[in-house]
């Protein structure tokens, strides 16, 4: 370092902002996080979206106008493709294998993180498997195969999220929980750490909503149902199953941790759950912990598996029955091997009964499986709405789409076409709803979206 | 919408491609390079938009911003071997760029100092760091292009051409806004003793 010749203290002007710059740099350094926050991804594709949306709009406008020209009706077709789908989440997994498919799990039993690009987790508790079901530019379905799985998501705008385990569907929007789903046992467990979580399956009636602090035990082969307040944030444990009647007061330190888990602190949870009864006859044990049993059925689980007659009891207003009836059977079994009809009737019961996740995948499957039919064509339409239901307008749009390319004359070509037009409205501006609109009252000149129509056509 | 297939951008038999590979990739319009090219390449960014800009918040706005530029410009990279310094290059003109509309709001008394409101965090090294805030307040009373020019030489330590290059100058340009600008900040920081200190001289 370089010192003035009249001071030997001080430095020339070239040394003292060296050190100064030098010094700059080591704040930065300190500073530095390492990484982009979570999420920064996710907001920077989600940027670029949106900056794409302009020029998109100004191209769909253009090519409407010509299509006005040229009579009106490709313009359905060009409007629409030119939009621009939000990218699905990505992930990375650390300490565990993933598939093709999705399926994850830990290299040799051991525990995995699961990291996607929102700055969502999951840590895989050593031998679970989990897989990644369906993508979305804003969440992503999964499910928990076995074992525990501990989840923080990022609560971001249009955040969409479920875990399914088992029969079970865990609906999110950005919140830590964790769910454990053990097949052999059947025993669904969802423990809520922050947020809120909205669960529903069987032996639920609605949804049932989780607290912080809640922690949701259903036991199917007993038909047990349980919510337990100030669960505490220890981890689930594994906990055994009552293979039979169960002693009324077992004691609370034999619950037997996963391998590789930490100690243990006694979990008034997970004692509780050990210690309910299984059947209405068997004496309570007094509760560490307020408990509230949302439901205690003790009739045996429906063995009748008759698919035939969904369809009929759908019609008499069991929906509910339907769906719990698949999912008692096995979902992915009755989505592989239901004939046409069938799966119908469960889309229906799965929409009816508000379980929309469990509809889509019900409905990719009759498109799947069934290409061609009619009812994969009324499918597609089905998609546009739960798309729309979820908030995912551009989904919906490109089903709706299909559904008027594969059947025009469909019974719900109609709706196909209003909710086409107003999603193109809202998502390009009205200039490019025009044709639609114009198509639309050509086609249903008393249709119920007449006046959305008109407006369009009347707007500036 | 059929779903887009997820995609693993990392896994434990992944071999790493190097950044002239990345940069090829994105080259070719290959979007599943885009993701990687943000791993590999983002959290240097992020260190070098605080060194360009000073201690204060994150500003993940600008670093969207350099990779929004970087997606839209890398095909004009014309040596995928050097994508790290084209990358700083973008970094350099955002953060320039974000000076000169922080005077312009200064200037049009938006706000007291130009800058927009952001709450402060707080670092290890409080001390230093309100040192070296004041520094950076210094380079904020030259204009942009000068703050630019001699952070990009004496922080960033880009070589003169490097420098000129970045900003569209020639060398003796380049070098003729750094002397100004050394000589103009120097006499700043001699006037505080603190800086003089961190500087490593006597005040």
């Amino acid at each position: 370092m370089s010192r003035s010749g009249d001071n030997p203290g001080r430095l020339d002007d070239e040394a003292l902002l060296a050190g100064l710059s030098e010094a700059a740099r080591r704040v930065a350094a300190a500073d530095a996080a390492g990484e982009p926050a979570p999420g920064a991804w996710h907001r920077l594709e989600a940027r670029r979206a949106r900056q794409a949306g302009p020029a998109l709009r100004g191209w769909v406008r253009r090519a409407a106008l010509g299509t006005v020209l040229c009579a009106g009706a490709a313009a359905v077709v060009l409007g629409v493709r030119g939009l621009r789908a939000g990218r699905a989440l990505t992930y990375d997994v650390g300490g565990g294998a993933v598939a093709e498919s999705g399926y994850i799990r830990g290299v040799a039993g051991e525990p995995a993180a699961v990291r996607f690009s929102d700055g969502t987790q999951i840590d895989l508790a050593a031998g679970a498997r989990m897989s990644v079901v369906a993508p979305g530019p804003h969440g992503a379905r999964l499910r928990v195969e076995e074992g525990s799985a501990h989840f923080s998501v990022m609560h971001l705008p249009h955040a969409a999220w479920t875990v399914e385990a088992g029969p079970y569907v865990v609906e999110v929007i950005g919140t830590v929980f964790d769910v454990r789903w053990s097949s052999a046992d059947e025993v669904v467990e969802v423990r809520l750490h922050q947020g809120s979580v909205r669960v529903s399956g069987p032996m639920l009636t609605e949804h049932a909503t989780l607290r912080p602090g809640q922690h949701l035990t259903a036991r199917l082969a007993t038909r047990e149902l349980r919510i337990d307040e100030n669960a505490g944030a220890a981890p689930i444990v594994m906990v055994p199953p009552p293979a039979a009647p169960a002693p009324a007061a077992a004691p609370a330190d034999t619950a037997a941790p996963p391998a590789g888990a930490a100690a243990p602190t006694p979990e008034p949870a997970a004692a509780e759950t050990r210690a309910t009864p299984p059947t209405r006859a068997a004496p309570p044990r007094a509760s560490k912990a307020p408990a509230r049993a949302v439901a205690l059925v003790d009739k045996p689980a429906r063995a009748v598996f008759a698919p035939e007659r969904w369809s009929a009891r759908v019609s008499a207003g069991d929906a509910a029955g339907v769906v719990d009836e698949a999912v008692a059977h096995g979902l992915d079994a009755v989505v592989a091997s239901a004939d046409g009809p069938s799966l119908v009737a469960l889309a229906d019961a799965a929409r009816y009964s508000g379980r929309k996740y469990l509809a889509e995948r019900v409905l990719l499957a009759q498109r799947t499986r069934f290409p061609g039919t009619p009812a994969a064509g009324a499918a597609a339409f089905f998609l546009g709405r739960l798309a729309d239901d979820r908030g995912a307008p551009r989904e919906g749009l490109d089903w709706y789409r299909r559904y008027l390319d594969e059947t025009p004359q469909g019974p719900y070509a109609a709706e196909a076409l209003g909710r086409t037009m107003l999603a193109v409205s809202r998502l390009a501006g009205r200039s490019a709803a025009r044709p639609m609109a114009v198509e639309y009252l050509r086609r249903f000149p008393e249709g119920t979206y007449l006046l959305h129509a008109r407006a369009i056509l009347q707007g500036p | 919408m059929a779903p887009t297939p997820f995609r693993i951008i990392k896994g434990a038999a992944a071999k790493p491609p190097t950044d002239a590979e990345i940069a090829e990739a994105l080259r070719r319009g290959d979007r599943e390079a885009e993701l990687e090219a943000w791993n590999r390449f983002s959290p240097g960014a992020s260190e070098m938009l605080r060194r360009l800009l000073g201690p204060g918040p994150d500003r993940e706005d600008l670093l969207q911003e350099v990779f929004l530029r970087f997606y839209r410009r890398i095909g004009t990279l014309r040596e995928p071997a050097a994508v790290r310094g084209f990358l700083g290059g973008i970094c350099i003109r955002v953060v320039r760029g974000e000076i000169a509309g922080r005077q312009r709001r200064r200037w049009l008394h938006l706000t007291p100092t130009g800058e927009t409101p952001d709450a402060p965090v707080p670092g290890p090294d409080v001390e230093a760091r309100d040192v070296i805030a004041r520094y950076y307040a210094m380079l904020d009373r030259l204009s942009a292009t000068e703050r630019s020019i001699f952070v990009a030489r004496t922080i960033e330590r880009l070589t003169l051409s490097e420098v000129a290059e970045v900003h569209g100058v020639s060398v003796s340009t380049a070098q003729r806004r750094l002397a100004r600008a050394s000589k103009r900040i120097a006499a700043l920081v001699r006037r505080d003793p603190d800086l003089v200190r961190l500087a490593g001289g006597s005040a």
